[in-house]
């Protein structure tokens, strides 16, 4: 599978990892393990700019306006916990609604279990979207 | 357009599976659940709950 393959599978609903929560935690996988840059700026299209390979792919993104919003909540209440591995910038102004993530250089190698995206299920099972306890 | 009841009303809203209801959060969007929403609200039974925030 390619890369632009691999990336569009991303935005398909996945059963094992169902929802905003978990296409987020699949794109920040993406992200750290193929060293993407993501830059997200219409509701229905964004582009990953391969930090390394300097390969560019843009994705026809196939949710509803609304999905990328609730992907910007996700993201921003991630935030503080994937910091040391990402550099995140967001607006999700109605107006003006944008997101970049960016793999840090000095990321750890490998998510491992201990890592706070390994632990996407059990963000879901106790936070739910937006960081709130149920 | 029927009423519809709350349990068909949430699933409309997770048609394409971004929103189960696992992630607590219930989104009624144009042509993907609001329109039902709306038809159904003067017939749905409302319950106000008092939230304690920290």
């Amino acid at each position: 599978m390619n890369d632009a393959e691999r990336l569009r599978k991303l935005f398909c609903n996945d059963d094992v990892q169902p929802g905003v929560v978990g296409f987020v935690s699949r794109l920040l996988t993406e992200c750290h393990d193929h060293y993407w840059e993501l830059d997200w700026r219409q509701p229905d299209q964004c582009t990953f700019l391969g930090i390394d390979t300097g390969t560019e792919v843009t994705i026809e993104v196939p949710f509803r306006p609304s999905v990328f919003r609730a992907t910007i909540a996700r993201v921003a209440a991630l935030s503080d916990e994937i910091a040391a591995t990402f550099r995140i910038a967001f607006s999700n102004d109605p107006n003006d609604l944008w997101l970049t993530i960016k793999p840090r250089h000095d990321a750890p190698a490998q998510i491992d279990g201990s890592d706070a995206l390994a632990a996407g299920p059990l963000l879901i099972r106790e936070r739910g979207l937006f960081g709130c306890k149920k | 357009m029927r009423s519809r009841s709350p349990v068909e009303l949430i699933a409309l809203t997770n048609a394409d599976g971004m929103f189960p209801l696992s992630q607590g959060l219930v989104q009624f969007d144009n042509g993907v659940g609001l329109e039902e929403f709306l038809t159904a609200w003067p017939s749905l039974s409302k319950k106000l709950i008092e939230i304690a925030y920290p």
